[in-house]
């Protein structure tokens, strides 16, 4: 599944949720074994423009 | 990301010490980041900022919450996701969601995702002050989507499947008003009794005062499970936009 951004729950289909959620199940089996390497190129931003809590993906701890 | 094997940038309070405390604008910080990073998560204090921010971005945008009111698509797929695992189907679900609907923007998502399955039930328990938006109802209304609005918070916990808490800000209720909401939707070990054996609660967390960590232990309780899934989630969702 490729997709190009995340904007809002209504771009989702129900053949995309049954893939994400295929995806999830590989990713739990990938992080039982320690993560991986794969994306070690890539750089995620987080970027907050408000004062608000944030767990997820806006903290460094995922 | 981290477990991805990904470097994390992070920017918060942006608008306090980065260049958009000079005025800068949301486009010029997206296409100045966009040279730094391969995808940016943002979360923006007014609805659409990540909309606006997609349109004009060279590189995948995450929204990860969006003003008040708006959405956190990002949140809404791993309670998807949880209800999924903990019920094992979504399909005939039925869903309580309690607290600040009005504002909040994990249930807003939520909503629009569940009216893509069949049969699903939604049950918005709120003060009326803090009930869930029309344009939310319209769009399940629109779908043939079964929902109801209540404001009696234990006389529908023994019909559902799912309970998804969320928190009540203190400062959203009027003065008089703060006791007897907070009472009305506090959980804890004597009212959880009255859910269905099978049934989970959750919560986007962080909590205020809803949920009495007396509860925490209870096998019912999946909010600590969903953040779980949450990583689960993000990881899938940042592997599909950068692969």
């Amino acid at each position: 599944m490729k997709l190009q951004h995340i904007i809002e729950s209504q771009q989702f289909t129900l053949p995309m949720l049954n893939d994400l959620f295929e995806l999830a199940d590989q990713m739990e089996r990938i992080v039982a074994r320690g993560g991986t390497l794969d994306y070690q190129k890539k750089i995620m931003a987080s970027l907050s423009t408000n004062h608000q809590r944030a767990h997820g993906f806006l903290s460094s701890r995922q | 990301m981290i477990r991805l094997g990904g470097r994390v940038m992070s920017t918060e309070r942006a608008q306090d010490f980065s260049s958009v405390s000079y005025g800068e604008s949301l486009d010029d910080t997206i296409r100045v980041v966009g040279n730094y990073s391969d995808v940016i998560v943002l979360r923006h204090n007014q609805i659409g900022g990540a909309k606006r921010a997609a349109e004009i971005s060279s590189i995948p945008i995450i929204n990860a919450g969006d003003g008040k009111g708006g959405q956190h698509p990002t949140q809404a797929l791993l309670d998807l996701y949880t209800i999924y695992k903990e019920i094992k189907t979504i399909d005939g679900v039925k869903v309580a969601m309690v607290g600040n609907l009005q504002d909040g923007r994990t249930v807003r998502s939520l909503a629009y995702l569940l009216g893509k399955f069949e049969r699903v039930k939604i049950y918005f328990v709120a003060p009326p002050t803090l009930q869930m938006k029309q344009d939310i109802l319209d769009y399940l209304g629109r779908h043939d989507v079964w929902y109801t609005l209540e404001s009696d918070f234990q006389k529908i916990l023994p019909e559902v499947d799912v309970v998804y808490m969320t928190r009540i800000e203190e400062e959203k209720l009027p003065a008089a008003a703060i006791e007897k909401p907070f009472k009305r939707y506090f959980l804890d070990e004597e009212i959880m009794k009255l859910m269905r054996s099978n049934a989970i609660l959750m919560h986007p967390l962080p909590r205020l005062n809803e949920i009495s960590p007396v509860v925490d232990s209870n096998p019912r309780s999946a909010y600590f499970r969903q953040t779980k899934n949450g990583v689960l989630i993000r990881m899938a969702l940042l592997s599909s936009v950068l692969d």
